[in-house]
């Protein structure tokens, strides 16, 4: 039986991965989903010529929420003014919390390497960085985790 | 969740638990920061004027910390009929652009449909009909349909959206289209369908629909018996800054 490799079957299997993705990195489920849009729309009309369609969405994901995400930032800062979070979420956010706040660049080595599992070269490439800055990038995020996370 | 030794587990845990988190769908599941717009508004507004404050406060202490070169002025005399020392202020030109709200009630979000339905006698602007060709979300494309089947396809939509699962079924188009009835939407807003999908030789495949919310001023076409909205025109960040085609406003 050959493998389905139609746009439509593509976009089956990697849409909810997409989401995830976006979702990690803004945590707006609007604009996820925005985003998830925008780059299976850009990939379309390139879908039978792009090599690794699952590079290009997550390269377009990425640079698309980078552009976005500053007001996200700001709101979710406002957010806990008005709205502090309950005894539940306290336990269970604050490290996922941390995450969200980390700088960009940071966050997206973090969801690559701790929930997508892509390689470092991968992850550098769609940065547009040296793996080695990758590494560098990860563990900074660990220190500044650990400084903001621990007592 | 502190951060352990085994940093690795704890980031996996905490990203897992994350996704976990996710709204299952838009409107089933506001996300807390559109929860509580209103007090997040608040706060912005009150942040822009305490900066405001700042700013004038720092302008004033400039200004008054210099000696004054003004010389008392004689009384203005205005047009007949004035009274001499009251300055006479112009009336404003009247504001031919539309009031557009940017902010707050102004949101948007969308989503694709996989299963493509083949349309006929759907045309292309700009003209797709040279493959690899598609229509996104900037292309426009035009038709003809009944409003019964307008109405019908937005109301698969709505179903499907509200379903949280790929849309099928649209077998018709129109760009922009609009739900005159949006009962779903809360906040004073519309949706507006735009199609994405490909077109082949004068032909349309939709594959899906994507939506914008647009506040409920939008400006009407008047060419298309109020079923129509004049298309919106986006910036960067995918706010509403003006309405195609309306008057004052080059879209």
């Amino acid at each position: 039986m050959n493998e389905d490799t139609s746009f439509e079957a593509f976009y089956r299997a990697s849409h909810d991965w997409a989401l995830h993705l976006a979702w990690l990195l803004c945590g707006d489920r609007a604009l996820s989903e925005d985003a998830v849009q925008d780059a299976y729309s850009a990939l379309l009309p390139r879908f039978a010529d792009v090599e690794n369609p699952h590079g290009y969405l997550r390269t377009s994901i990425v640079n698309s929420l980078r552009t976005r995400r500053r007001r996200t930032m700001i709101e979710r800062q406002r957010l806990e003014l008005v709205r502090p979070p309950s005894e539940a979420e306290q336990r269970h956010s604050e490290l996922a919390g941390s995450i969200a706040r980390l700088p960009y660049k940071e966050r997206v080595a973090i969801v690559c390497r701790y929930w997508a599992d892509l390689p470092e070269d991968e992850t550098a490439a769609m940065l547009g960085v040296a793996p080695a800055t990758v590494r560098s990038l990860i563990q900074r995020a660990i220190k500044r985790l650990r400084l903001e996370v621990e007592p | 969740m502190m951060l352990t030794h085994d940093a690795e587990a704890d980031l996996r845990a905490a990203l897992e638990w994350s996704v976990a988190q996710m709204p299952t769908s838009v409107q089933h599941g506001r996300s807390a920061v559109e929860q509580h717009r209103p007090r997040l508004l608040l706060i912005t507004a009150l942040s822009a004027a305490a900066v405001a404050v700042l700013v004038m406060t720092l302008v004033w202490g400039t200004h008054s910390a210099q000696p004054s070169r003004l010389e008392p002025v004689a009384p203005i005399s205005g047009p007949a009929g004035s009274t001499p020392g009251v300055a006479v202020v112009p009336t404003p030109a009247p504001v031919t652009n539309p009031s557009v709200p940017v902010s707050g009630s102004v949101t948007n979000s969308s989503v694709l449909a996989t299963d493509p339905v083949t349309t006929s006698g759907v045309t292309a602007s700009p003209d797709t009909s040279a493959p690899p060709s598609s229509v996104g979300r900037d292309d426009t494309v035009s038709g003809s349909m009944t409003l019964d089947d307008l109405h019908r396809s937005i109301a698969t939509f709505k179903q499907d959206l509200a379903a949280s699962k790929p849309i099928t079924g649209n077998t018709n188009i129109g760009d922009p289209c609009t739900d005159s009835n949006p009962a779903w939407l809360s906040g004073g807003a519309q949706p507006v369908l735009v199609p994405v999908g490909n077109a082949v030789d004068g032909t349309c495949t939709i594959v899906g629909w994507a939506y914008r919310i647009l506040p409920l001023d939008a400006p009407k076409d008047p060419e298309s018996d109020g079923l129509k909205y004049r298309p919106p025109v986006f910036d960067d960040d995918g706010n509403v800054i003006g309405w195609s085609g309306a008057p004052g406003f080059r879209g």
